[in-house]
């Protein structure tokens, strides 16, 4: 019947608008890393960070976050636990890093090794740099997942909403040679 | 107390097509293999041992409506969805049109998937049986009555032979159903909608559904903690997942399945029972959400275990 047709039609219609949201919002996620890659950016940037800097201040579970610029990249590395108790100091601190990247035109590698755990409020807070972060030319990705850590993103999903690395030498191969070259000679330091 | 789920599907009834049937049907019979069953028992032995819940059953697809059972009390139902129907129908055998009975209804808000199960439920017609419609809301009267206007229904509310009486309930007010005494919270959600916390015997079971915890405030997470603090039973609206619930569908009023254990793990919490499905999972998606966030639940832990587990139309859970 022409009725049925219809309302089969609408339902798939529906279920199309569906599978298409999250694709898009998976296409935005990754559209700006993609670009960053390709274009390979050299390190013109200013430079706003001294390597090997560690951000203190955390409280609760997190013990602070290490930050080490190359070119145009700064690899931010926090470490410890995110839950109710540290979120919101963890979420102020990384906010602050994202404002002061997007200004001086550099990305960002969240490296996740020291991250043991993180709760719903803590990915909440990523999330929120995430779309902090599609407002400007600024891409951030993940590296170096510890397994339940990994394991966390993809039963939320994270691993959709930021593009994910197994090491941080790995993540930085997608920005440009200068940022590769720096991350280089820190290695050997 | 006995907890027994009508309706578990979230924002639209939905139904298993015959293609999904047959794809359970090919399934069991690939398991069996040409294995030879010597009689019934046996059948339903290989079906509990062999069959994953997806293959064997389901969730069903009637949207929301939970009886919570008390001893010697009258009926407590959760909600008017679609499940509501098939406890009329359960009801009607058990007590036939000529023993009026009381049904305290507890709204959680009068949106459509709520509140539709109504004008398929048989005791709302009989005279003599009353039906005592709790809520927070000033429009659950002027909703209920519309839903069966002209042209969505044909028959009118003042058709409805039961006697009907709307009760507001006030967040921070303990009421007192019979021997339950019932708490009640407002939640984020469009229109807002209300929590129960049904306390019986030393026991707790909380009804929370279409709640967005978007985790902005500690303050209004902390109220949410004590009000699920150490129940026995929470049900909860975990319709998305995280990364859907913060991003593409922000502010659709619902919450996800990891927030929930968060929440339960917070509040001591003993079984967590995540409710309001996305029509859009299938059996085995829901049973894919349901391991993952059991494995959450593993990962987080920080002192006792949480029982998960996930709401299906027929559960019945004993506190």
């Amino acid at each position: 019947m022409p009725y049925c047709r219809t309302g089969r039609i609408l339902t798939l219609l529906l279920e199309v608008i569906y599978c298409m949201q999250t694709y898009l919002f998976l296409l935005l996620c990754l559209e700006k890393y993609d670009q960053l890659s390709s274009a390979g950016q050299v390190g013109s940037a200013p430079v706003l960070f001294n390597n090997r800097r560690t951000c203190s201040g955390f409280e609760g579970a997190i013990a602070d976050m290490n930050l080490q610029e190359f070119a145009e990249v700064v690899v931010l590395a926090p470490m410890g636990r995110v839950d109710h108790t540290s979120a919101e100091s963890f979420q102020s601190e990384l906010l602050e890093h994202v404002g002061q990247c997007a200004a001086a035109d550099k990305h960002i590698i969240l490296d996740m090794s020291g991250i043991d755990y993180m709760s719903s409020v803590g990915l909440r807070a990523l999330m929120i740099a995430s779309k902090e972060s599609k407002k400007t030319e600024m891409s951030i990705v993940v590296s170096a997942l510890q397994p339940d850590m990994k394991e966390i993103f993809e039963i939320s999903r994270f691993h959709f909403v930021f593009k994910t690395f197994d090491t941080t030498a790995e993540a930085i191969k997608g920005f440009s040679d200068a940022a590769v070259a720096a991350w280089s000679a820190g290695q050997e330091d | 107390m006995k907890v027994h789920f009508w309706g578990t599907r979230g924002s639209l009834p939905v139904s298993l097509t015959g293609d999904g049937i047959r794809k359970k049907v090919f399934q069991a019979l690939q398991k069996a293999n040409g294995k030879q069953f010597a009689d019934d028992t046996a059948i339903s032995d290989f079906m509990d041992s062999e069959l994953a819940f997806h293959q064997r059953s389901g969730f069903g697809g009637s949207s929301s409506c939970v009886e919570i059972k008390v001893p010697g009390q009258d009926y407590i139902v959760c909600d008017m969805g679609s499940g509501l129907r098939e406890l009329g129908q359960q009801i009607m055998q058990e007590h036939g049109p000529g023993k009026p009975q009381t049904y305290n209804i507890f709204m959680s808000h009068p949106h459509w998937d709520h509140i539709m199960g109504l004008p398929f439920f048989p005791p709302a017609y009989i005279p003599g049986n009353k039906l005592r419609i709790h809520g927070g809301h000033d429009t659950l009267e002027q909703a209920l009555r519309k839903q069966q206007e002209d042209p969505c229904f044909p028959v009118h509310f003042d058709f409805l032979g039961a006697d009907i009486e709307f009760i507001k309930l006030t967040p921070s007010e303990p009421f007192q159903c019979g021997d339950v005494t019932v708490h009640t919270i407002r939640q984020p959600h469009h229109g807002d909608s209300y929590g129960y916390r049904f306390e019986n015997s030393g026991k707790a079971v909380v009804y929370s559904t279409d709640a967005e915890h978007k985790l902005e405030s500690e303050e209004e997470t902390a109220e949410f903690v004590d009000f699920f603090k150490s129940a026995d039973l929470l049900i909860f609206d975990a319709m998305y997942t995280m990364a859907d619930m913060i991003s593409v569908k922000e502010d659709w009023g619902h919450s996800s399945n990891i927030i929930g254990v968060d929440l339960c793990h917070r509040a001591g919490v003993k079984h967590y029972c995540m409710f309001h499905h996305e029509p859009v999972f299938g059996d085995k998606a829901l049973s894919e959400i349901l391991a993952e966030t059991i494995r959450y639940e593993e990962i987080i832990r920080d002192g006792d275990a949480l029982k998960v587990s996930s709401a299906y139309d027929g559960l019945e859970i004993v506190i």
